[in-house]
């Protein structure tokens, strides 16, 4: 690093109060928590001594948004504070009433929250009386902001020092409530890196001048969250691009590893392959030196005769699949059953049985065609998807998630893993497959 | 398919059992059906038993012979079993027998009441061999059971559920603590504020207490003021012992008064004695007496010496006689006393010089002679010394003894003294000079005696000591022990002394005559001249010696002297009497005032002084007594005036009249109350002052609170206090409060639940998805079994189902459950599906019968063998008896022979009734009785008709739609019931058809529908343009009641309440009640039992809601409102191909219909 490099680190969406999913309560803990990996990159600022700390809103969970996320970012915040590191803020859809009180409630001289009430904000970081970066924020002041935050207002430019864009906004969105913003306007400003946050999944969305990236939530949340997740450091050097490097802090970390098990006969053999096949990802692929936990979801593909075993013992493989990998725990965070039946469709079609019923049914799906002949079964499917759906004992699940109204396309998605799982059931009940 | 029946003609009963003796023949049989009767024993099992014997001769009894005869294809059959032997003719020629079905079917054929009514019957294996057999030979109920495919949600799993629902709600528990939190933080500021008031009420509250406390040392002061008002002011001026000092004074008084008193008769006494006394009010003057004393002194003393002089007198006197004798020369008197003196002084210096010369040569020889034959006389000196004194103290001792004093031993020193000393003078004159010393033993004599006076005093009371004393001195006693001798004998002692002292004198002379010697004879020069002129002068004879000369010269001096002394006593008599007068006088005259008279003498004056005296004392005494009275009387009145004084300005003080002791008395009595009181008034405003210090010193104070009432102040200070008690509350409250947050930012309690929540809802999406795949599994099995069975399902099944809708007139359905592989009825009017348990006995024979025909036709192969039946009537219903009658009319319409056996009249009266209206079929009713000519025949009742059965419908004529309904009394329609349970009023707007519809016993749209789908042309005769109509609808009410059911779960009924167990059997009466009353709205339900339903425990309440919700039977989605259900009742007719506005049209008709009833 040059010297007179300015060198922030930079995170956001840590949504502090709530706890990365599907966790098996085993190994669960508050280590786990957002908590824990915004204290190690507080801890990670300070080794480092950064010139500012950056932070792109959404800091605490919206359903947690209070003490138990509150006491955690003030005690970063103060130990930040007393190694006299700046941290500039702005509210995020998560934390806009939150912040603004916490920051409020701050005793806390450097800690910079930027863009209040949604109005733009401009904060110079001086060293020696000198400004070395500017940095402008803006934040949420409600939950939903239907405009971009740039669309009324032109970044001040500046020559004296860099410039940093904060901002928590849904890039490249059009029409989402959270504070849409296009690429094309961060391009047109004068900015030399727009730091943002809303996307948990971090990731340079824009990798020329001005630089614009997503900081990704430190410790990623859920099973969407892929991949590694951490803090990043903006390295600003005072002639030449500016840098942005991932520190991959969290302690969790949610991956996808595809196994196609055509070859094998009977779960056991699956779980032996997927066994493998997982290893060999870790091994590859993780950087182990925060990670606590890995989850893996398996996506199952291949022809296979376990098909209707797989579909029916998935969720036991899951539970029972599991090992350790160094300092990593590493389990399934579930498995996708996506095999075929080793069944030849279009023999089978032929006949008026059950069978031949079902093949039909299954290859006219795979042709993306089922109303003509089987309109009703589909019809039926959904609708016993919404009343499996509808049911009362749903109810948490409607009240709590944002459970959709099942469609046609979910009805069919069942329709062909039962059509499946039965006809392979009803085959080998003769003893042998078609 | 259709096979020529076996159709028996005629039986001949040889032997069988209970025949054993001889048979009978039953002759006359018709192809249709043949109804026997007879009593019990008449042979209706025999009969029965024979025809499937001859069916089937294998089975026969050994013991039974028998002749059928049979008609099959056209063909006559003759059929014997005999013994067990069985031989068959056609047309009279012996054959083969006729293929029938396997003698294990021969049940099928027999259908007796009471085996239909089993269960446990072998109806399963119909089932089966159905289930089976439609699905191609997959065993789709078995996949079904291994895939857990379910038709409706999952319950197994509850705990997924239960686990989200406990999960959310620890969320929201934790929530909540933080949301509560977040208020006790907003509330932080409120509760600082209250501190601080709490605070202030706590130091309002002293105040207030120091408040209260001076208003009650006020109020105290106000008291005692007004306590001490009560006294009377003069009070403050009464010391309290007035009275007393009133009393004491007045004792004093009297006192003083009685001193006064007595000091008066003291004084009237003094008077008295003061007059008694009789002398000058002023008394004697000043010194009168003594001076009267020395007056009578001066008397006396003149007196005395008047009797001196007179002695002293009568001594010159003698002694001028003495001397005139003396006096050698004859001359006069007158010429001695004419003789010069100073001649004869000269004489006299010259006899005296030569006297003296002489004397002095005389002495001196004398003392010559003296001193040389001078030796001390006996005894010593101190001896006689001793001697004397002892004498002196004997003598002193009598004295003394005779209450005299010692003057008698000084009295005997004085006379010695004094002839000592008139001795000496003698001697001295006469003879030496230096004799004169002798005066001085005279002086010695004197002094002892003066002495032995002293002593004497002294002496003691005997004299015998004195006597001892004296006699140890070995002196001669005196002549005796008296005192006359004693004083002699001291005399002689004393003489005896002088002459030691004389002796002692003696020597000392004789040493001064030596020195002397020399001028002796000068001076008897001067004396030789001196003489001459004397003898001249005297005229004396010149032979005179000088002693002569000197002696005449002596004695005429002598003479002279005496002479003169004479003289001079006598003028000192003179003088003396002078003097007695003059003191006489004048002691008369100072007594002469007193009363006194003549006093003469001295001793007269001492008495008539000491009278004086005496009466002066007297008057001293009694003046100083009235002296002293008056003075007393004086200080008397002084103090009775000042002391009255005093206690008059007690009195006075006191603005009392001066004897009003009562009243003093009395305010003396309250001084004590009235000081106690003015010292409560004095403490009550020390303290006042102090409590109004002390309220003063508190930084809130406000002058007012002086002035307020305790009551006003008390209860502001209950205010405070009520404020102020919450101090420690609310300090600990926002300690705690702060704790709590502390607490809470450091905790993941929220966090934890969130997790928690998370991966419970992920368990009930995994669960959610299983029930997807389970219900779209259960779908797509109902699809595969449809589709199949469409094609492949035994026609067996069908023809069952079509028996069952025919003979039931649609209202009930065959249905096969897949998953249990058994039959099931379908209730098209209540749209309800029954297991075979759960049906009438009546509608249970009536698909039973119908599977059974089904089994019958369908799976008997080659001919048609006859049924049956045994008294499948028997305790049944009319109904029910009309609907086996008309089931089994209706197979045999298709050329099925029929028997039918019963005991009982009145059903053979109802299928006589049945049969005689039904033309098309033939009929036999044979009477066993009269077969085998027995007496007691079966009574057979005279029934009107059996038309009764079928109840005639209410003409339309005249009625529009909605009249024909109420002439029809149409029961309301329960959408939960499902749309097959619509009375075809509903749906059925033609009037004409409807009526036509209800004569053909059809009721109800699923009745009809049921019909239409699976009936056999019963409905050939109705329109079917009508059909058309009524379908669409059906299908809009169909529409309706789906609409109508979103919100609503399933209807609660007793049956469910019961399941629920949150209904004990105490309630389930009543709310069974409920629930049909509020049409099984569970959510209403649940309401009334939380609000109507007394003594329903809440907690079973909620039991029951939740058990409601979980089963569905609540549904938590909102209901739709009517607009929202016509538009979807709308939408389903445009559907059904019908114009927009006349699906409105016939949307309002209807919802109006519905809504009507």
């Amino acid at each position: 690093m040059m010297e007179d490099a300015l060198e922030l680190l930079y995170t956001g969406d840590l949504h502090l109060g709530r706890h990365p999913s599907r966790i098996p309560d085993d190994l669960d803990g508050p280590e786990l928590s957002p908590k824990a990996v915004w204290l190690s990159t507080v801890q990670e600022a300070i080794d480092r001594d950064v010139d500012a700390v950056v932070i792109a809103g959404d800091i605490v969970d919206q359903e947690n948004r209070y003490f138990e996320a509150y006491g955690a970012f003030e005690d970063g915040i103060a130990q930040l504070d007393e190694a006299g590191i700046p941290v500039v803020v702005v509210a995020g859809n998560h934390d806009f009433d939150a912040l603004p009180d916490m920051v409020d409630n701050l005793d806390s001289d450097t800690l910079q929250f930027l863009g209040r009430e949604g109005q733009w904000e401009r904060w110079t970081l001086e060293q020696d009386g000198e400004p070395v970066a500017h940095f402008d924020g803006w934040s949420f002041s409600a939950e939903h902001v239907y405009e971009s935050p740039l669309e009324e207002y032109e970044l001040p430019e500046t020559d004296d020092a860099p410039q940093i864009g904060v901002l928590h906004a849904d890039l490249d969105s059009r029409g989402s409530r959270y504070a849409p913003v296009l690429s094309s306007e961060l391009r047109d400003t004068p900015a030399d890196a727009w730091l943002l946050g809303h996307i948990h999944s971090p990731g340079i969305q824009i990798d020329s001048r001005p630089l614009a990236l997503y900081s990704g939530s430190p410790q990623p949340l859920d099973p969407g969250e892929q991949q590694a997740h951490g803090p990043w450091t903006i390295t600003i050097p005072k002639n030449g691009e500016v840098r942005a490097e991932q520190i991959p802090l969290a302690s969790v970390r949610y991956d996808q590893v595809s196994v196609d098990v055509s070859e094998v006969d009977d779960p056991q053999e699956a779980t032996s392959v997927i066994s493998e096949e997982i290893k060999e990802h870790v091994r590859s692929e993780l950087d182990t030196r925060s990670l606590e936990l890995s989850l893996v979801r398996v996506h199952l593909t291949g022809r296979t005769d376990a098909h209707s075993t797989l579909v029916d013992q998935h969720r036991s493989m899951e539970r029972d699949l599991g090992f350790r990998e160094g300092s990593v725990s590493v389990r399934i965070e579930s498995i996708d059953v996506d095999t075929r039946p080793a069944i030849d469709l279009e023999d089978l079609a032929e006949g008026d049985n059950a069978a031949a019923y079902l093949a039909n049914l299954l290859l006219e799906i795979e042709n993306g065609d089922t109303r003509e002949s089987y309109g009703n079964v589909v019809d039926d499917s959904l609708a016993a998807v919404r009343q499996a759906h509808s049911a009362n004992a749903y109810n948490p699940l409607r009240r709590e998630t944002e459970l959709g109204d099942p469609d046609g396309t979910d009805a069919i998605e069942h329709l062909e893993q039962q059509a499946r799982v039965l006809l392979d059931t009803l085959l080998s009940q003769k003893g042998g497959n078609a | 398919m259709t096979r020529d029946p076996i159709c028996f003609e005629e039986i001949q009963i040889v032997q069988a059992p209970g025949f054993e003796t001889g048979g009978f023949s039953v002759d006359d049989l018709c192809s249709g059906i043949n109804v026997v009767h007879g009593p019990n024993a008449a042979g209706k099992t025999t009969l029965a038993e024979s025809l499937e014997w001859l069916c089937w001769p294998e089975t026969a009894d050994e013991r039974a012979s028998l002749v059928g005869q049979l008609s099959l294809n056209g063909e006559d059959w003759r059929v014997e079993v005999d013994n067990g032997r069985t031989s068959y003719q056609r047309d009279g020629q012996e054959a083969n027998g006729p293929s029938l079905p396997p003698a294990d079917q021969r049940d099928r054929y027999r259908l007796s009441l009471h085996d239909l009514l089993q269960r446990d019957n072998n109806n399963e294996s119909f089932a089966e061999i159905i289930e089976r057999e439609s699905a191609g030979g997959y065993d789709l109920s078995a996949a079904y059971d291994e895939l857990r495919y379910s038709d409706s949600p999952s319950r197994a799993n509850r705990n997924v559920v239960q686990n989200a629902k406990g999960a959310i709600q620890e969320l929201r528990e934790a929530q909540n603590d933080v949301s509560e939190l977040r208020q006790e933080q907003n509330e932080l500021s409120r509760l600082r504020g209250e501190l601080e008031a709490a605070r202030q009420a706590q130091e309002r509250s002293e105040l207030l207490e120091q408040a209260i406390d001076y208003a009650q040392a006020r109020n105290q002061l106000e008291q005692a003021e007004s306590r001490l008002d009560e006294f009377p002011d003069i009070l403050d001026q009464v010391d309290g012992d007035e009275i007393e000092r009133v009393r004491s004074l007045e004792d004093n008084i009297d006192e003083w008064t009685d001193k006064k008193d007595e000091a008066e008769e003291t004084k009237t006494d003094a008077q008295e004695r003061l007059d008694e006394a009789d002398l000058p009010e002023e008394g004697l003057p000043t010194g009168r007496i003594d001076h009267l004393k020395e007056l009578r002194d001066d008397l006396d003393s003149a007196e005395d010496r008047k009797r001196d002089l007179q002695g002293d007198l009568a001594d010159a006197q003698r002694q001028r006689e003495t001397a005139r004798d003396d006096i050698p020369l004859d001359v006069d008197t007158g010429d001695l006393v004419d003789l010069e003196p100073v001649t004869w002084k000269t004489v006299s210096k010259f006899a005296r010089e030569a006297e003296e010369l002489q004397s002095e040569r005389e002495t001196r020889e004398a003392v010559q002679r003296l001193l040389e034959d001078g030796e001390h006389p006996e005894p010593d000196l101190p001896t006689l010394q001793r001697a004397s004194q002892s004498l002196e103290e004997w003598l002193a001792a009598s004295v003394s003894t005779e209450s005299n004093d010692g003057s008698e031993a000084f009295r005997i020193a004085v006379f010695s003294a004094v002839s000592l000393a008139s001795t000496g003078i003698a001697l001295g004159l006469l003879v030496h000079p230096l004799l004169f010393s002798i005066l001085l033993v005279g002086a010695g004599i004197f002094w002892y005696g003066l002495r032995a006076r002293s002593q004497s005093k002294d002496g003691g009371d005997s004299r015998e000591p004195h006597r001892k004393s004296f006699e140890k001195t070995g002196l001669n006693p005196p002549a005796g022990w008296t005192e006359d001798e004693v004083r002699s004998r001291l005399i002689g002692l004393y003489d005896a002394i002088a002459a030691h002292k004389l002796a002692e004198r003696r020597s000392e002379w004789r040493d001064s005559l030596a020195t002397d010697s020399d001028t002796l004879e000068q001076k008897e020069q001067d004396l030789e001249e001196t003489r001459a002129k004397l003898q001249d002068q005297l005229g004396a004879a010149p032979d005179a010696s000088d002693v002569e000369l000197a002696v005449i010269s002596k004695r005429v001096l002598d003479w002279q002297e005496a002479h003169d002394e004479v003289e001079g006593i006598q003028e000192s008599i003179e003088t003396v009497d002078d003097q007695i007068e003059t003191a006489r006088e004048e002691l008369q005259a100072k007594l002469d005032p007193y009363s006194y008279d003549d006093v003469e003498r001295s001793g007269e004056a001492t008495e008539a002084i000491r009278n004086l005296e005496n009466r002066e004392q007297q008057r001293e005494a009694a003046q100083r007594d009235l002296d002293q009275a008056t003075e007393t009387i004086q200080e008397a009145t002084e103090k009775i005036g000042a002391l009255a004084d005093e206690r008059d300005e007690i009195f006075a003080a006191l603005d009392l009249d001066s004897d009003d002791h009562e009243r003093l008395e009395e305010l003396c009595e309250q001084v004590e109350a009235y000081e106690s009181a003015a010292e409560d008034v004095r403490e009550a405003n020390i303290r006042a002052n102090t409590e109004a210090e002390e309220l003063e010193s508190y930084p809130g104070f406000e002058p007012d609170l002086k002035k307020q009432e305790i009551a006003d102040l008390r209860e502001d200070l209950r205010e405070a206090e009520r404020t102020a008690e919450d101090f420690d509350d609310l300090q600990s409250r926002i300690a705690d409060i702060k704790a709590e947050i502390r607490q809470a930012k450091s905790d993941d309690q929220v966090e934890t639940a969130l997790a928690e929540r998370d991966r419970a809802l992920d368990d009930l999406k995994d669960q959610l998805e299983d029930d997807c795949a389970a219900m779209v599994g259960d779908v797509l099995v109902d699809h595969v079994q449809e589709a199949t069975m469409e094609t492949s399902r035994p026609d067996v099944f069908e023809r069952a189902r079509e028996i069952l809708t025919t003979i039931t007139r649609g209202r009930y359905r065959l249905d096969f459950d897949e998953a249990e592989a058994e039959f099931r009825a379908f209730d098209e009017s209540k749209q309800k599906g029954l297991a075979l348990d759960e049906l009438s006995s009546g509608t249970r024979v009536q698909v039973l019968l119908a599977v059974r025909i089904a089994f019958v036709e369908q799976q008997e192969q080659g001919v048609q063998i006859p049924l049956l039946l045994d008294e499948t009537l028997a305790n049944t219903d009319d109904r029910r008896a009309k609907t086996i009658i008309e089931s089994t009319i209706e197979l045999a319409r298709n050329g099925r022979q029929v028997f039918y056996f019963t005991a009982q009249g009145d059903e053979v009266a109802k299928w006589t009734a049945a049969l005689e209206s039904t033309n098309s079929v033939n009929h036999e009713i044979i009477d066993l009785a009269t077969v085998r000519d027995v007496d007691d025949s079966v009574h057979i009742p005279d029934l009107d008709s059996i038309e009764s059965f079928t109840p005639k419908s209410p003409s339309p004529d005249g009625h529009d739609h909605s009249s024909y309904g109420d002439e029809l009394k149409v029961d309301s329609f329960n959408p939960h019931r499902g749309v097959g349970t619509a009375h075809l009023w509903y749906v059925v707007d033609d009037v004409e058809t409807l009526h036509q519809l209800l004569e053909l016993g059809i009721e109800h749209w699923g009745q009809l529908n049921n019909l239409l789908q699976w009936g056999n042309g019963d409905l050939s005769s109705v329109d079917s343009e009508q059909v058309t109509v009524v379908e669409e609808n059906a299908a809009a009410l169909n529409e309706f009641v789906d609409a109508w059911k979103v919100g609503r779960g399933e209807p609660v009924d007793r049956e469910v309440l019961e399941a629920s167990g949150a209904v004990s059997s105490n309630f389930i009466d009543e709310v069974s009640k409920l629930a049909e009353s509020v049409n099984g709205d569970g959510r209403q339900i649940v309401e009334a039992l939380h609000n109507e339903i007394s003594g329903f425990y809440s907690s079973k309440a909620n039991e029951l809601e939740t058990y409601l919700e979980e089963n569905e039977y609540i549904e938590l989605r909102e209901t739709l409102d009517q607009g929202q259900i016509r538009a979807r009742v709308i939408e389903r007719y445009v559907d059904e191909g019908i114009s927009r506005d006349e699906a409105k049209d016939r949307t309002e008709n209807l919802l109006s219909r519905i809504n009507k009833n």
